[in-house]
């Protein structure tokens, strides 16, 4: 019987692999090019979740409209009409608001919950999990710029016609996407081994959509307060969405690049969290 | 005496630690905590009694083995077999040591894990196939013998929630089937749907296991380890007992498993 060690002389082309420990970096671009090779997949779970997740429904992919515009009803029939606090266009004012965060909201949501729900196939085949949260948000991502052309065509009645700075507004919902996704792997990971962080994100959430300036305009909130508000993303995200899509101006964009700078920090943090714990998956349960 | 042929899979010193603090769902660990109460009773093979946080489901296993060869995993239930496949496989990554592969490994444990219900089975097919990493171009090029197959005929375009399980599983089977890895792992050789699907699945079976470059199956029928493997490795407690052929490492296994008979029952005696 021989022993169960291995012929450590003997010269093999996988042995060279077997040593080598890449360096960080190295290791994060092999990983890129790794999530890059299974594109086919996060194109097919993005298809995926859009054709089922209304199966069922009556409505079907009305819901894709009707779900930002009865929020927004919500918060007109309670700010406008029953507070009387509303300006004229306040129904543009605060859908804007309401797509824009159920963009943020929903793709974390849906990344906590399809990083948990795909934990059984983690356990069966070998794939990079990454995927999984930018396949949730992408998939987001497409309902959000779905619900800009709705916006746009839904001011018009209120005398905000489409304008040539229009287009600016990517670079803004740019901005979000990194913002999300970095607050989606973060978030996704840490919910795998507190089951807790599901629970208490929608509180968070809450509070924090009710902090931001989204039912009411910044210049609403008193002075005092304005040096805390800057420090929210989402008070200089929500801003640049009206700047452009109501008031066709360019955003503060020093404002906007702060906000960038923090949403890349963001999801390096989330992602550098999200891939150094992910190993670990496999292994609750 | 080794033929100088490549190499297909070397593990190195490899280990895969278990923190019991981070297993929550109560039934596995009740069962790892059991695992771990027995090791302490009988201490690990290499002497190091198990803690109560941390569990080593593999220690200090390697291993070469070269392309053409069939390796055949034996040991008792909760020896690391199953570890052992899922390191190689590149779902569990190892605490300690290395694992290397030449080539595309897949586990025919996948059937139909994948599986979207609200999905046409056809969908399935290319979603599934994406998991595996292939391009849309090459699941085109297959989706045909897939299907065929699967024997699934006009069901194919139905979502996959009207499937019987008789249908998923044949489906998951032609999936895994036509993915053609380099290197395949089995965990105990399985019959999936009728008489009739279960010949033809173990015809497809030795097709690819004459196709593989290497295959390591895990089996506790050691007459199946003999006949097939040209290569056996003898597990027990996560550590390797014996590496050779599987004349010499099944005879240990047997022997082992015979003498430690009386012992057991004596404990479970002693307990009650």
């Amino acid at each position: 019987m021989t022993a169960p060690t291995i012929d450590a002389t003997a010269d093999s082309p996988l042995e060279g692999r077997l040593n080598r420990r890449a360096p960080l970096l190295r290791q994060g671009w092999q990983e890129l090019v790794e999530i890059s090779r299974f594109r086919p997949l996060v194109h097919h779970l993005v298809s995926s979740s859009l054709r089922t997740e209304n199966a069922g429904t009556v409505f079907g992919f009305l819901w894709w409209l009707l779900d930002p515009l009865l929020l927004m009803v919500v918060y007109v029939f309670l700010i406008d009409v029953i507070l009387r606090r509303g300006t004229p266009d306040y129904p543009v004012f605060v859908l804007t608001a309401v797509i824009a965060w159920t963009f943020f909201a929903g793709a974390t949501r849906t990344s906590i919950g399809q990083t948990l729900a795909k934990e059984r196939l983690m356990r069966q085949v070998s794939f990079p999990k990454a995927v999984i949260p930018l396949a949730a948000t992408t998939a987001e991502a497409c309902h959000f710029v779905f619900g800009l052309a709705v916006l746009t065509v839904f001011a018009i009645p209120f005398g905000i016609v489409p304008h040539p700075v229009l287009p600016f507004v990517l670079v803004v919902a740019a901005v979000q996407l990194v913002l999300t996704l970095g607050v989606a792997y973060l978030l996704s990971a840490l919910n795998v081994f507190f089951r807790d962080t599901q629970h208490l994100a929608v509180y968070f959430f809450r509070l924090w959509f009710y902090l931001s300036p989204a039912l009411y305009a910044l210049a609403d909130v008193p002075p005092r307060f304005r040096d805390v508000y800057a420090l929210n993303p989402f008070t200089t995200l929500f801003t640049s969405y009206r700047a452009v899509l109501i008031e066709h101006t360019l955003p503060d964009l020093s404002a906007l690049a702060l906000v960038a700078a923090g949403s890349v920090l963001v999801l390096v943090v989330g992602y550098l969290f999200f891939s150094g714990t992910e190993h670990l998956f496999t292994k609750l349960i | 005496m080794r033929e100088e042929r490549p190499d297909a899979i070397i593990a190195r010193d490899i280990g895969v630690r278990y923190d019991l603090r981070l297993t929550r769902h109560r039934t596995i660990r009740q069962t790892v905590a059991e695992r771990v109460r027995q090791l302490a009773l009988r201490r690990t093979a290499n002497g190091v009694p198990a803690t109560r946080t941390e569990f080593w489901a593999l220690r200090g296993v390697s291993f070469r083995l070269a392309s053409g060869e069939v390796l055949g995993v034996v040991g008792r239930n909760g020896s690391g077999k199953s570890t052992l496949l899922l390191t190689i496989a590149g779902i569990l990554r190892p605490d300690t040591g290395f694992v290397t592969t030449a080539g595309r490994t897949a586990t025919l444990l996948t059937l139909g894990a994948g599986f979207e219900p609200r999905l046409t089975g056809r969908d399935n097919i290319y979603l599934n196939g994406a998991y595996l990493g292939f391009t849309h171009r090459k699941m085109d090029a297959i989706v045909d013998e897939i299907i065929e197959f699967s024997e699934l005929g006009t069901f194919i375009d139905a979502p996959v929630t009207t499937y019987s399980a008789g249908m998923r599983a044949r489906l998951g089977f032609s999936i895994a089937a036509f993915a053609e890895p380099d290197i395949l792992l089995l965990d105990e050789v399985l019959g999936v749907g009728d008489a009739a699907f279960q010949h033809k699945s173990r015809g497809k079976m030795r097709e690819l296991m004459e196709r593989a470059s290497a295959l390591v199956i895990v089996s506790h029928s050691t007459d199946f380890i003999l006949e097939t493997c040209t290569r056996a490795l003898w597990l027990d407690g996560g550590t390797a007992m014996a590496y050779g052929t599987p004349d010499e490492v099944v005879a240990g296994y047997t022997e082992s498993v015979r003498r430690s008979r009386g012992p057991i029952r004596t404990v479970f005696d002693g307990a009650r």
